[in-house]
């Protein structure tokens, strides 16, 4: 369960496939070593070791990641549902706020809870309800944008 | 009227606000009554309710992501240098024989660095000599001073076997350490005569020694504990003081002992009793005569000990001798005192094989 997370986390966070799959490695041999108690990757204390590498590895390697020419290609990673354009996400990524960014995929793509994230980003509930409030519906602008687009060709 | 009161009228902006608490329905009732009013009137705030679903559905959709087979199983196998030494220096899982070798080897690696490590020698002589400590005259009784003899005798690294004009072998000078100040008179340039020449002291012990203060002007005074009763305190102050001089006027030794010289040998033969003999025999034949205390070919366990002059021109011939007997190893050394002309002086040790 955690690999998937890492894996979707880094790469909707990086935008690049090979970034993406290193950071994971990193990620999951990190997660290893401190889950020594083999405990289960839903309960409370790794679900928080989580978020806190997503966020860790996302902080100290996201200068690495090409923020002008993105192409990311998911097919080394895994697989979206058909039909999926991952425009509106590239097109979100690039004129939003780090932090907004964080915040959104680990309230709302990872699906961790209000309290779980605000208490590993250390920010307030309040906050954290503020930044999904502005991203989604920057993406939803986007999605639909790009909804319209399809529909038209 | 009451009713109306309670009713909340929100602006615009504020039901623009709470549209996303709306969407993820975190309202109380009435705000949320208050927003559906506004919803119906206002066509942008229900476009922007539109996208905000817009955008929860785009993020579901996102959620469906299925992670790549191989990537899962990289990822399982993935290793950094934390996990990787913690698995190394699991040491409950090490078989036994390989604990007790990873032990014997670090206590034996820990054992060679405090042997390399620690300062012996100087932590030695520390022990041994205490700076402040001065010897004034380091006097012995009869008999610890024939032991001393024959120990100088036994070990010619204890006895220099030094030469006077005539060729007759003399005592060693007393080598004084930098602290030590001779309280004995007289000292002739800065030796210490041998100690049957030293002046008689009262023989008498004293009940308590009473410790003696010498001043000396280019050192910081210091208290020697004198084990021996002196004459007369006025006799050691000017004794001391006269040490003391000729210690200040004193030549550097390094002068002196390049001067003359002295061959040391070593060789080893397997019949040393027959090989001793012989040899001992031979010096006398080409005109060599013992130097030091003891005879030629002296025992001392399975080593003999030679200590004689011998004539110059017999120099080449002895060796050829003593080489006939097995390798020799000869080192000249350089050494104060000076042999009369033609004199050469040997300090030859053979052990057996």
């Amino acid at each position: 369960m955690h690999l998937r997370r890492f894996a979707l986390f880094f790469f909707l966070a990086f935008l690049d496939e090979r970034l993406a799959a290193e950071i994971s490695d990193r990620a999951a041999a990190h997660y290893k070593v401190k889950n020594n108690k083999n405990l289960d990757a839903d309960s409370p204390e790794m679900r928080l070791l989580t978020i806190e590498l997503c966020r860790t590895y996302w902080e100290s390697n996201k200068r690495r990641m090409s923020r002008q020419e993105i192409n990311p290609s998911v097919e080394p990673i895994g697989k979206f549902p058909s039909k999926l354009s991952l425009q509106p996400w590239i097109k979100f990524h690039k004129q939003t706020p780090d932090e907004e960014i964080l915040t959104f995929l680990l309230a709302e793509i990872l699906k961790f809870s209000e309290l779980e994230v605000s208490e590993a980003l250390k920010i307030s509930i309040g906050t954290l309800r503020h930044r999904v409030s502005r991203t989604v519906r920057v993406l939803g602008n986007f999605a639909l944008e790009a909804e319209k687009g399809a529909k038209s060709v | 009227m009451s009713k109306d009161k309670k009713k909340r009228k929100l602006t615009p902006f504020l039901c623009q606000e709470l549209l996303y608490d709306y969407a993820i329905d975190s309202l109380d009732a009435d705000r949320k009554a208050a927003v559906e009013e506004h919803l119906e009137e206002n066509a942008d705030s229900r476009r922007t309710l539109k996208t905000i679903h817009e955008g929860f559905e785009y993020a579901a959709k996102l959620s469906q992501f299925e992670i790549a087979d191989s990537l899962v199983g990289r990822l399982e196998e993935s290793e950094n240098i934390i996990s990787i030494s913690k698995k190394i220096s699991n040491y409950n899982d090490y078989p036994d024989w390989v604990k007790w070798s990873l032990a014997s080897i670090l206590a034996s690696l820990c054992i060679a660095m405090i042997a390399v490590i620690v300062p012996w020698k100087t932590l030695i002589k520390r022990s041994s000599i205490d700076s402040k400590t001065v010897v004034l005259a380091p006097l012995t009784n009869e008999k610890d001073a024939s032991e001393q003899e024959q120990d100088e005798a036994e070990n010619e690294h204890e006895s220099s076997g030094d030469f006077d004009e005539s060729g007759a072998p003399v005592e060693d000078p007393v080598q004084i350490p930098q602290a030590t100040i001779a309280a004995t008179k007289p000292i002739p340039s800065g030796t210490i005569p041998p100690l049957e020449k030293l002046p008689k002291v009262a023989s008498t012990p004293a009940p308590s020694p009473k410790p003696v203060v010498v001043a000396k002007p280019t050192l910081t005074p210091v208290v020697a504990a004198a084990p021996v009763a002196l004459e007369t305190p006025e006799q050691v102050d000017e004794s001391a003081a006269a040490a003391v001089d000729e210690l200040s006027n004193q030549q550097p030794r390094k002068e002196d002992k390049a001067k003359g010289f002295v061959y040391r040998g070593f060789m080893m033969v397997s019949n040393i009793e027959d090989v001793s003999d012989q040899i001992v025999q031979q010096i006398k034949e080409l005109g060599g005569a013992k130097a030091g205390e003891v005879e030629l070919g002296w025992k001392r366990g399975t080593l003999r000990y030679f200590h004689f002059t011998l004539p110059q021109s017999s120099e080449e011939r002895l060796l050829e001798l003593l080489r006939a007997y097995g390798p020799v190893r000869i080192s000249k050394d350089p050494h104060p005192r000076v042999m009369p002309e033609g004199q050469v002086r040997f300090i030859l040790s053979i052990d057996a094989k």
